[in-house]
C-alpha cells in the first residue's frame, strides 16, 4: 500500500508515529527537506501524527496536500475519512472513503470503516449491508471482527455482542477492544461482577486509554458489594422501581395488612435513602487517590 | 522594539560583563534582528568562556557559517560533539564541509578525538559528576550503591557470585534529570560514555538498523570498562506486543541478542538507559540479566528544586530571592519547568526594562508571576502512571512509582 521510505527524517518519523509518539514524529518532520514536500508519504506522516495530536484541521490539509501530489493514494484517502468524521463533516468523510472504495471497492478494512461513518449518520441498515459485504470479502479481518461487535452493541443485540467479542478474543485474548465491548454489553445487562471482569483486564491491557480506565473504575464502583443492594434500580431503572413499590403498597393496603404495609413502606424509605447517600459516598471512596491534579 | 531591547541589554551588559545569561539573551537578539556579525562576536565570549550548551553551540555554529566565519563555526561544531549533542550536528557538519569545499579547501576526517576509539560513536571522557546534579539525594544513593559500588568494588561482588557491569534502566517524567544522571554516573565512575541514540541507530534500509546497534555494543566491549548510555530506550524497544505491524521487532531482537552478549563479552560494560515511557518497553527487557535494575528518578522534592533554583539563579541580577518559599510552592515542577521558570521572570524583567528604563533586578514579585503562569509538566505522566500503578502493577513493576504517587509532595498537590 505504501512506498518502501526515503530519508532519515522520514525513517525517524515513520518509527515515531508507529510507536504512537506523534509529538516526536513532527519534530523529526521538521527537518524535510523540499524534494520530500513532493513526497505523499511525507504528506501521510505528517497528517497522522496531527490527527494522533488531535490538531484535526490541520492534519485534513496536510491529508490534502498529499492528494494533490497522489490523488488515487488510498492511505491518505482512509485518513481523510477519518480526520472529516473526526470534525463532524461526515459528507466529506464519506466522499473521501467513497473515493477510496472507487479503487478498491472489496477492500474489507474501507467497507467496515464505511460502515462505522453510515452508522454515526443514523443509517444502521445501510451500515449492516455494507458490513455484510465486507464479511463476505474476509471474514477473519480483524476490522470485520471489530465491526461485527460494535454494530451489535449499537443494535442492542446482545447475544451477538456476546458472540462477536467472543470470536475477537478467541483469536487475540489480548483485544482490548473486545474486552471493553464485552464488559458495556454485561454491563447494560445488570451483569456487573462479569462486566468488571472485562473492562478491569482491557485496563490492565491497556492502562494508557483514559475511556477503557474510566470504564473499569465506573465497573468497579457498580460491582461493589455495597451497591447490591440497589441492583433493582441498576438493573430495571428509577421509574419501575418506584412503581413496583407503589404497586406493592397499594396492593397490601387493599388486602387490609396493614403490618406488612408498614414494613413495606418503611423498606422503602430505607431503600431510597441508601440510594441517595450510599453511591456517591462509595464513589468518593474508591476514588480517593484518583483525584485529578 | 528589537533595536530598544539590544540597547536595554548592552546598557546591562555594560554593568555586569561576567553575566552570561544576558550575553545569550544579547547574542539572540542581535541575531532575530539580523546583526549576525554582532550576534558571532556575542557567541564567541560565550565560547570562549565555555558557556553555550549543546543547543546553542549549534545555532551559534549556524549563524558563523551565515557571516562566513568558518572558523567559529568549526569551533562550535567540535564543542557541540564533544558535549554529546546530536539533534543538528549532521546538518551542521555538511554545511561546513560544503563551504569549506566551496572555499577551496579540502576536507579532512579526523577520527574521534578518544585515543581508544575504534568506531562511528563518539566516546568521551565523562565530567559531570553527581556534584553537578542538584538534589536527588535518594536516587544518587541509590545508584552508588546499586550501581557504581560493583563497578568500584568488584572484587566484594565477585565473592558473592555478583558480577559488575549489566543495565540500568532510569525512568520517570521527563525533564528530571535522567539523562544529566547517567552521565553523572559515569563521571563518577571515571569511565568514558557512549550515548547512542535512536535517529544514530535508525536507518530505512533493511537490516542497517539492526547493524548499527551491534556497532555501537562492538566498540562499547571494545572499550570496557566504559558506560553504555541507550537515551529513550521505548523508541528502541517498543513492546513488541502492542506493535502493529512486525517492523521494528528485529531491533528489539538485536537488542535482547546484545544485553545477552550472545557471542561476546559484556563484563565491565555498564548500560544505563533512560525512559519516559517504562510501560511501553518490551517486557522481555526487565527479565534478569538484562535491564533488571531499575531506578525510579522522580521529580526533584523541595530540598532539590531550592537547590536547582539557587544554580540557575546565580550570577543574574536578582533581589535576594525567596528560593525557600518558590521551591515549596513549586511542587512537581521539573528541573526543566524551573528553568523555564526562571526564564520567564528573566523575560519579565528585561520587558519592564525596556518600558520603564533602567536596570531592575530580579525580584520575587517576577518569579512569583512566572510561577502563577506555569502549571507543573510531570502533571500528564503521573496521571498516566496513576493508571499503570492502579491496573498494571501485579507484577509490582511500579512499586515505586505507587510509594512517590502516596507521598506528600503528591498528596499536596491533589488538594
Amino acid at each position: 500500500m505504501m512506498k518502501p521510505i526515503s530519508g532519515a527524517n522520514l525513517t525517524l518519523a515513520h518509527h515515531y508515529l508507529q510507536i504512537g509518539r506523534p509529538e516526536q514524529t513532527l519534530l523529526a518532520l521538521q527537518n524535510a527537506d523540499e524534494t520530500q514536500l513532493d513526497d505523499p508519504f511525507y504528506w501521510y506522516l505528517l497528517a497522522q501524527a496531527l490527527y494522533d495530536n488531535e490538531e484535526y484541521q490541520l492534519a485534513a490539509q496536510a491529508a490534502r496536500s498529499g492528494l494533490a501530489q497522489a490523488p488515487e493514494a488510498n492511505f491518505l484517502l482512509y485518513l481523510l475519512c477519518n480526520v472529516e468524521s473526526k470534525q463532524g463533516n461526515l459528507d466529506a468523510a464519506e466522499e473521501a472513503i467513497l473515493r477510496a472504495l472507487r479503487q478498491a471497492p472489496g477492500d474489507p478494512q474501507l467497507l467496515c470503516r464505511y460502515a462505522v461513518l453510515t452508522v454515526e449518520g443514523g443509517q444502521l441498515q445501510k451500515a449492516e449491508r455494507l458490513f455484510d459485504k465486507a464479511r463476505r470479502e474476509d471474514p477473519q479481518h480483524p476490522a470485520v471482527v471489530r465491526t461485527a461487535m460494535t454494530l451489535a452493541y449499537l443494535r442492542g443485540a446482545d447475544q451477538d455482542v456476546w458472540h462477536s467479542g467472543k470470536a475477537a478474543l478467541s483469536s487475540d485474548p489480548d483485544d482490548v477492544y473486545g474486552h471493553y465491548l464485552l464488559g458495556h454489553a454485561l454491563a447494560d445487562q445488570g451483569r456487573f461482577k462479569e462486566a468488571e471482569r472485562f473492562l478491569v483486564t482491557a485496563a490492565r491491557l491497556d492502562p494508557g486509554n483514559d475511556a477503557v480506565t474510566d470504564g473499569a473504575r465506573s465497573a468497579r464502583f457498580l460491582a461493589h458489594w455495597l451497591m447490591v443492594p440497589l441492583w433493582p434500580v441498576q438493573r430495571f431503572g428509577r421509574v419501575k422501581v418506584w412503581l413496583a413499590a407503589i404497586a406493592t403498597m397499594l396492593l397490601l393496603n387493599q388486602l387490609g395488612a396493614e403490618r406488612m404495609f408498614a414494613v413495606v413502606a418503611l423498606a422503602y424509605l430505607l431503600f431510597v435513602a441508601y440510594s441517595w447517600v450510599m453511591p456517591p459516598l462509595l464513589r468518593r471512596w474508591l476514588l480517593r487517590r484518583r483525584r485529578r491534579f | 522594539m528589537d533595536a530598544d531591547r539590544i540597547e536595554a541589554l548592552r546598557q546591562a551588559l555594560d554593568a555586569m560583563p561576567d553575566n552570561n545569561t544576558l550575553r545569550l539573551l544579547l547574542a539572540e537578539t542581535l541575531e532575530k534582528a539580523g546583526f549576525a556579525q554582532e550576534a558571532v562576536a556575542e557567541y564567541r565570549v560565550l565560547l570562549e568562556a565555555g558557556q553555550l550548551d549543546q543547543k546553542t553551540l549549534i545555532a551559534a555554529g549556524k549563524v558563523a557559517l551565515d557571516v562566513d566565519d568558518l572558523e567559529l563555526a568549526s569551533r562550535c561544531l567540535d564543542a557541540a560533539v564533544q558535549a554529546g549533542a546530536h539533534a543538528g550536528v549532521a546538518e551542521l557538519r555538511s554545511r561546513l564541509d560544503e563551504k569549506l569545499e566551496s572555499q577551496g579547501y579540502l576536507r579532512v576526517v579526523v577520527p574521534p578525538g578518544n585515543a581508544g576509539s575504534s568506531g562511528p560513536w563518539e566516546v568521551s571522557p565523562e565530567t559531570v559528576t553527581f556534584a553537578d546534579v542538584g538534589g536527588l539525594d535518594n536516587v544518587k544513593k541509590i545508584i552508588h550503591k546499586r550501581i557504581i559500588l560493583p563497578l568500584l568494588r568488584p572484587d566484594v561482588y565477585q565473592r558473592y557470585g555478583r558480577a559488575s557491569g549489566g543495565g540500568v534502566l532510569l525512568y520517570g517524567p521527563p525533564g528530571c534529570g535522567k539523562t544529566m544522571l547517567a552521565r553523572a554516573t559515569a563521571g563518577e565512575c571515571k569511565l568514558p560514555f557512549l550515548n547512542v541514540r535512536i535517529e544514530e541507530i535508525l536507518d530505512p534500509y533493511m537490516g542497517v538498523s539492526e547493524r548499527n546497534l551491534h556497532a555501537a555494543f562492538t566498540q562499547a566491549r571494545a572499550q570496557a570498562p566504559c558506560v553504555l548510555f541507550l537515551d529513550e530506550l521505548d523508541a528502541v524497544a517498543y513492546s513488541r506486543r502492542k506493535r502493529v505491524t512486525g517492523v521494528g521487532r528485529s531491533l528489539v531482537d538485536q537488542l535482547l541478542q546484545e544485553l545477552d552478549a550472545i557471542g561476546a563479552d559484556n563484563q565491565q560494560v555498564l548500560i544505563l538507559a533512560a525512559t519516559n515511557a517504562p510501560w511501553d518497553l518490551d517486557d522481555a527487557l526487565l527479565r534478569p540479566g538484562r535491564f533488571d535494575r531499575r531506578v525510579f528518578v522522580p521529580p526533584p522534592d523541595q530540598e532539590a528544586r531550592q537547590e536547582i533554583l539557587k544554580r540557575l539563579l546565580r550570577g543574574l541580577p536578582a533581589e535576594k530571592p525567596p528560593l525557600e518559599q518558590l521551591a515549596r510552592e513549586t511542587p512537581l515542577f521539573s528541573g526543566a519547568d524551573l528553568r523555564a521558570l526562571v526564564e520567564d521572570a528573566i523575560d519579565r524583567v528585561i520587558d519592564e526594562a525596556l518600558e520603564h528604563g533602567g536596570q531592575p533586578p530580579l525580584t520575587a514579585d517576577h518569579l512569583e508571576a512566572a510561577r502563577a503562569m506555569l502549571r507543573p509538566t510531570t502533571l500528564d505522566w503521573l496521571e498516566r502512571a496513576h493508571n499503570y500503578v492502579e491496573f498494571a502493577n501485579q507484577d509490582k513493576r511500579y512499586d515505586d512509582v505507587a510509594r512517590y504517587l502516596s507521598s506528600r509532595e503528591v498528596r499536596r498537590r491533589k488538594r
